[in-house]
């Protein structure tokens, strides 16, 4: 039976198809089983290189270039399923500007801060990094120096990059574009909890009876997950679904109650459904009195801007997070305030929307998973309003078990995996360590066989302090990895681009595409990408997932992992440690960074070896071939040894070996089994024999139940500036589009960005769909076309604008306000005024 | 896309999806009229839950992600998610956003 290959792919298409949701295709299985030899194509798994929701991807390799992609049945994420970008994934890497030699800033021959970019060889461009890397050591110290990371690192690019800033230059001015996304989930996690990420987990999607989205716009955020709750809303009966949000967006279409609320009255919100949970003493009592320990904490904490601003100055407790222990009286006391009447005016949804909703909340026969990405992370007060959330899941006891689940959501595919879990944050260290604690840093200085004090304890500057420390001339020397944070970071005309043009400072910017952060640089490093390299990611569930490498990068391209090590072989410790602690281990005096933090015999305890898959294929490791050992393997056990011996627990990770053999494993993973809940008995083997439940991140075992008020947000709409500018995604690009951008289909189905606003309000500023207009803030401008009957449909006194956008640079226009508490920036609410061109 | 590039690779396969459509129950019929109209769309199966098992096929992946919209945009389909897709023109045609260097 030959058949043509065209019918033959068709075959598979369908078969894949159908058995994504358990449906056989007899005829059409025998047809691609007899002709699968002469169509050969090299199957093997991977995690999708785009958000937090880690779907498994089958990538198919011909000739040493990706012909074919499948969502992977077997993985338990996203069940034989793609989403749009999914669908042209393995096109980012085929982008006709690919990087493929480093680039510097010359000027007659040498570099120079005004220079065009000119081609270099690599060891030209390390030879002018690490000079400028010396100087700014011996001149200022380990402080003047800084890194700017990613929570797309693969897990052991983030861990190698750790080492050599914390443990290497001794400098904790490592922070990830994580600080971006996640940081608040974080703090309320640490918070509540004392230990970072979810209890629960995505099976959580298919138990829940109700599910309730707090400023997430999951169809197009996380499509994989939404689909699998639409299957739960068409299929389970009296299932529902509530969404929130400050616009109105596509997740609406299968909302059962719909509400669009005022900017950061999310918190009233929230503090009114805990209010309704007390007056009507709907509480489980029971699980109260065992399980939580109820907080206030300080108020008035300022919004993360410069201290010479009059808010900071204004600021009571500026930056401070203390909390006191209260009675569950004081705390039913504090929410007093937050009745129906109040919460519905401040927020403006109707009180029966809002009725429904805490109802919804109080029934304890209702299993509920809420779920929340940037509205409650960037958020001036984004660390609390996490918090506010699962304080009304603690009082109900709504928490680690199928189904009644607080969810954080995560924006990059090793948000958690790399920037959490790793810990590349500046007060981090791997496995929920801090630097501040000495036990902490004792630990991770005796696995990484360094002297006492290697590490400093001060915590280093964030992510938004990188950019106005490099506008001060406090950090001089400055590499950024696998991110594109001029486009990404706000307030971009006042901090970010006087910061990384200073003449004192010199920029270096690692990335496999001239984004515009390359082109904003001093030294761009070409640099391979996702199935390039082999790596690991870890997504929103605790899932750790690794992958071999598929393909060649193209030549003159390097893994940043490669770079990262290369460039450590450039510093004998001798030249940037101080004396008295090469005096505790003089025998590191004349090693390399390279020598003391890779080949440790720790990370080089893995010899050179084939990789290969149960079928025999062979796959090529080109960090192996170069170093001589698997560094991938070396690094990653180093680090696993972090959560299965350090002072915390809870963080136990699979044998490297394992995670290829399995579709990702969740963490804690306890004699080669995985978990799914954690804290509760018979899903957590960590919680103590004789409890039910132990939120055994905090030594009582309880979680925090923790009040906070509603505070305003920094900058409101008022006369000269009289609208909300709230920004995000779209479906078709990721982050700043410096990959989807580059896929043709991704582009053109939306090329530019809009302004999304409502046909009201354009109607009285005089514009028509499709008309160009400004949009100014107190800080910048851009113009767009209006958009008035898209996707996304504000009320009145809110416009939407994408961020992927080269061309238009929203972060022009936004504020650079952070929670003082997590440092995570508020993209989503500044004032802005739309006038004509 | 050059139209050199597009001929080479549609001689041999061009573009073929495999995906699942969830349409809503009380619609069936409506979309599935729509759907029957275009020849690029075939319906393979259906189960009780009206996820609909299609294959979609174009010449190239643009005019396959303007047939996906086209689906996604019929009234009562509620997702179009793709499983398989297979396009062989993955070499560096073309494509947007890119810098020129001079």
């Amino acid at each position: 039976m030959a058949i043509s290959r065209r019918t033959f792919i068709k075959s598979s298409a369908a078969v894949a198809a159908a058995a994504s949701i358990d449906v056989s295709l007899p005829g059409m299985a025998q047809a691609i089983e007899f002709d699968s030899e002469k169509n050969k194509i090299r199957w093997d798994k991977a995690a999708c290189r785009f958000c937090g929701v880690g779907c498994g991807i089958m990538i198919g390799t011909k000739d040493d270039r990706i012909v074919a992609t499948q969502a992977d049945p077997k993985a338990e994420v996203n069940k034989g399923i793609n989403c749009i970008k999914g669908y042209f994934l393995s096109k980012i890497m085929y982008g006709k500007d690919r990087l493929t030699t480093p680039m510097l800033r010359m000027k007659h021959g040498r570099f120079h801060k005004e220079g065009e970019f000119t081609p270099v060889s690599w060891d030209v461009a390390f030879d002018i990094m690490a000079e400028k890397w010396k100087k700014t050591l011996k001149d200022k110290g380990p402080e003047a120096v800084g890194m700017f990371g990613s929570g797309q690192w693969t897990i052991m690019e983030g861990y190698a990059a750790s080492k050599l800033m914390k443990a290497g230059f001794r400098s904790n001015n490592i922070d990830p574009n994580a600080r971006h996304c996640m940081a608040s989930a974080v703090g309320g996690f640490m918070r509540t909890f004392g230990s970072d990420e979810p209890m629960g987990c995505y099976d959580d999607l298919e138990h829940a009876d109700a599910f309730v989205l707090w400023g997430s716009n999951m169809a197009e955020m996380h499509p994989i997950l939404w689909t699998r709750i639409t299957d739960t809303r068409l299929s389970k009966p009296d299932s529902e679904v509530h969404v929130l949000s400050t616009y109105e967006h596509r997740c609406f279409d299968l909302g059962d109650n719909n509400m669009v609320f005022t900017p950061q009255t999310d918190m009233v919100i929230l503090n009114y459904i805990a209010n309704y949970i007390v007056q009507n003493k709907a509480y489980d009592q029971k699980f109260m009195d065992k399980h939580v320990s109820f907080k206030d904490t300080l108020t008035d904490i300022g919004y993360g801007l410069r201290p010479e601003h009059p808010l900071e100055k204004k600021a009571k407790n500026r930056g401070k997070g203390k909390m006191s222990a209260i009675t569950f009286e004081e705390y039913g006391r504090l929410l007093e305030p937050y009745t129906l009447e109040y919460a519905s005016k401040m927020s403006s949804v109707p009180e029966d929307k809002l009725l429904r909703l805490a109802k919804l909340y109080a029934d304890p026969k209702k299993k509920i998973t809420s779920l929340w990405t940037m509205g409650f992370n960037q958020h001036t007060r984004g660390v609390w309003t996490n918090s506010l959330l699962y304080n009304i899941h603690l009082m109900m006891g709504k928490i680690s078990e199928p189904g009644n689940s607080p969810f954080s959501l995560t924006g990059q595919p090793s948000a958690c995996g790399t920037a959490r879990e790793v810990g590349t944050f500046s007060h981090r260290l791997p496995a929920d360590l801090v630097v501040k604690k000495k036990k902490h840093r004792d630990f991770a200085e005796k696995v990484w066989k360094l002297p006492e004090g290697t590490i400093p304890a001060k915590p280093g500057y964030h992510a938004v302090q990188h950019n106005r420390m490099l506008k001060d001339s406090v950090i001089n020397a400055y590499w950024s990895m696998c991110n594109n944070n001029v486009q990404a970071a706000a307030n971009m005309n006042e901090e970010t681009l006087p910061g990384w043009r200073n003449p004192d400072n010199f920029i270096v910017v690692s990335d496999p595409y001239p984004t515009v952060s390359a082109m904003a640089a001093d030294l761009i490093l070409p640099t391979a990408m996702w199935v390039e390299k082999e790596g690991a990611y870890g997504n929103a569930e605790r899932r750790t997932q690794a992958w071999r490498q598929q393909v060649s990068a193209p030549e003159g391209a390097k893994s940043d992992l490669w770079q990262l090590m290369e460039f450590s072989k450039r510093f004998k410790v001798k030249e940037i440690w101080p004396a008295d602690l090469i005096a505790k281990k003089p025998e590191l005096r004349n090693k390399t960074l390279y020598d003391v933090l890779y080949k440790n015999g720790n990370v080089n305890e893995f010899p050179t070896q084939k990789v290969t898959d149960d079928d025999g294929n062979i796959y090529a490791n080109d960090e192996m071939d170069h170093f001589g050992f698997y560094v991938q393997k070396g690094l990653f056990e180093e680090y696993r040894y972090f959560g299965t011996h350090g002072p915390k627990i809870g963080h136990n990770l699979a044998a490297y070996d394992q995670l290829h053999k399995e579709r990702g494993m969740r963490w804690p993973v306890i004699n080669g089994k995985e978990t799914k809940w954690r804290y509760r008995a018979g899903y957590d083997p960590l919680v103590p024999a004789g409890k039910d439940l132990y939120f055994y991140g905090h030594k009582d075992g309880r979680a925090n139940i923790i009040f906070a008020p509603y505070e305003q947000p920094p900058e409101m709409p008022d006369k000269a500036f009289d609208m909300w500018l709230c920004t995000g995604r779209v479906i078709e690009h990721w982050h700043s589009g410096s990959m989807t951008q580059r896929v043709p289909e991704l582009y053109k189905a939306m090329p530019d960005a809009q302004i999304f606003m409502h046909p009201k309000d354009a109607k009285t500023r005089g514009f028509k769909r499709g008309d160009l207009a400004k949009v100014e803030s107190r800080r910048g401008e851009i113009t767009a076309l209006i958009e008035t009957r898209g996707r996304n449909k504000p009320p009145e006194g809110l416009i939407f604008v994408p961020w992927f956008d080269a061309r238009r640079l929203i972060n022009k226009v936004t504020l650079d306000a952070t929670d003082p508490l997590s440092k995570q920036t508020d993209y989503k609410k500044c004032a802005v005024r739309v006038v004509k061109v | 896309m050059s139209a050199i590039c597009e001929k080479e690779y549609d001689e041999d396969v061009g573009c073929i999806v495999g995906a699942v459509i969830q349409v809503k129950p009380s619609m069936e019929n409506k979309v599935r009229v729509r759907l029957l109209q275009n020849e690029h769309i075939e319906i393979h199966a259906e189960d009780e839950q009206s996820r609909w098992v299609v294959t979609l096929e174009a010449e190239t992946s643009k005019k396959l992600l303007k047939l996906t919209e086209k689906i996604q945009n019929i009234l009562g389909v509620l997702s179009v998610t793709p499983v398989y897709q297979h396009c062989e023109e993955n070499q560096q045609h073309e494509q947007q956003g890119g810098w020129r260097w001079r």
